[in-house]
């Protein structure tokens, strides 16, 4: 094995944890918490390394596992069947919190609390499209539902998230319409 | 505006996401030539995506920087050595196994062949669960097989490591075995228990009173301790 070989194993898992992490942060919007999803994702994938067949699919597997870590962390907190029919109220708290605040930009701030405030599964759909740019085929892989569902989150929460911003454009440009007036 | 639309919402998506095939994409694209409100609809659904990809950029995260003792940057490097250091390792006396192996995707598959190789006689027991009856059957079995050890005349080495709400079996306000894993310490040097730092981090930052029973030693993360571990030639078992 040599150094090149070295460094691009290692810049290779990096990126696979950069990746996770910023899916795991955009599911849950908690640093902390997306750091143990991450960590529980990756101690799951050495378990299995040897279900791995494709190298090419490393990405999508890995996100399979850490849908599925997230999914169990979900039940932990309340138990159902269905990932889509969750409580948003579970996560109101973090969505909101000063941290978050405090580290977003205006707009960035005003994105991830309207992504936030989508129902679990279309949350998951619109990161993993529009972050990773998974393909939706994957996407049904990773979180083990039909591609037709794929698609039908992902225009369900794209229409929300567009309706959602908008609103907040117009919330914050009124008072400055009437200030001109 | 009340003319049907030409092309479902559903498929303006999938072309901005290029999963159409050509002659679909093809008809998308002509439709959204002579239709200024598609036209719109994609350059919004087209700027939605960019937004979202901006929101979660990895700058504006602070990868790697949320975190003192503990920081999110620490562990992959620690996962990626270990992982080097063990293939390189086990090649010097297992490079049959590793023959197949030539370039850097290959890291995975690497794994999977050495991991089944660990010493079973130094084993890391990975406890991610609170679950009493469970665990009660792990120091069973852990008694069991450190006394046939000692009566085999045979060293063994046994690491108990928990982290995420199996931490609570080794904190002193929550776990109901306190009294049980001091025993069997007493009884067992070999036996070591570990938490995970960053578990522990994340129950403090909740509030939570993260004291653990005496004999308990803290690692960075559980991640780092099993790749040091197996790094080391240890065997891993979740239980």
């Amino acid at each position: 094995m040599n150094l090149f070989s070295k460094r691009r194993e290692h810049d290779q898992l990096e990126q696979q944890r950069r990746r996770l992490y910023r899916i795991a942060y955009s599911w849950c919007h908690d640093g902390s918490l997306a750091e143990d999803l991450v960590q529980e994702t990756l101690i799951r994938a050495l378990e299995r390394a040897s279900q791995l067949r494709d190298p090419e699919r490393l990405p999508a597997w890995l996100a399979a596992i850490l849908a599925n870590c997230w999914r169990d962390h979900l039940r932990r907190l309340k138990p159902t069947d269905d990932i889509a029919e969750l409580e948003e109220s579970l996560f109101d708290d973090e969505a909101h919190s000063p941290e978050r605040s405090a580290e977003c930009n205006q707009l960035v701030k005003r994105v991830r609390d309207e992504i936030a405030a989508l129902p679990v599964g279309q949350r998951q759909v619109l990161t993993l499209v529009d972050l990773e740019e998974f393909s939706y085929a994957d996407v049904a892989g990773i979180l083990e539902i039909p591609v037709g569902t794929v698609m039908s989150r992902l225009c369900r929460a794209r229409q929300a998230l567009k309706g959602r911003l908008q609103a907040a454009r117009e919330r914050a440009a009124a008072p400055a319409l009437r200030s001109v007036k | 505006m009340s003319e049907e639309r030409s092309i479902s919402f559903e498929e303006l998506n999938a072309f901005i996401d290029g999963e159409l095939d050509a002659g679909a994409a093809a008809r998308v694209l002509a439709a959204i030539d002579v239709d200024d409100r598609l036209k719109r609809e994609a350059c919004e659904l087209r700027a939605l995506r960019d937004q979202v990809r901006n929101s979660y950029e990895p700058a504006r995260l602070g990868v790697g920087q949320r975190r003192g003792s503990f920081s999110a940057g620490r562990w992959p490097m620690a996962l990626a050595a270990g992982l080097l250091l063990m293939v390189g390792a086990l090649a010097g006396w297992q490079g049959h196994a590793l023959q197949r192996q030539g370039n850097a995707d290959g890291v995975w598959q690497r794994i999977a062949q050495v991991q089944p190789q660990g010493d079973a006689r130094r084993l890391v027991l990975h406890v991610g669960d609170p679950d009493r009856a469970r665990f009660e059957n792990t120091l069973d079995e852990v008694r069991g097989m450190l006394r046939a050890a000692h009566g085999r005349g045979q060293a063994m080495e046994l690491e108990i490591l928990a982290n995420g709400t199996g931490l609570n079996l080794l904190r002193a306000q929550t776990t109901p075995f306190a009294e049980r894993l001091a025993q069997l310490q007493a009884e067992f040097p070999e036996l070591s228990l570990v938490a995970c730092g960053q578990g522990l981090n994340r129950l403090q930052g909740q509030g939570n009173d993260i004291r653990l029973i005496p004999g308990v030693v803290t690692a960075d993360s559980a991640l780092d301790e099993i790749v040091r571990r197996m790094n080391q030639g240890w065997a891993y078992l979740r239980v």
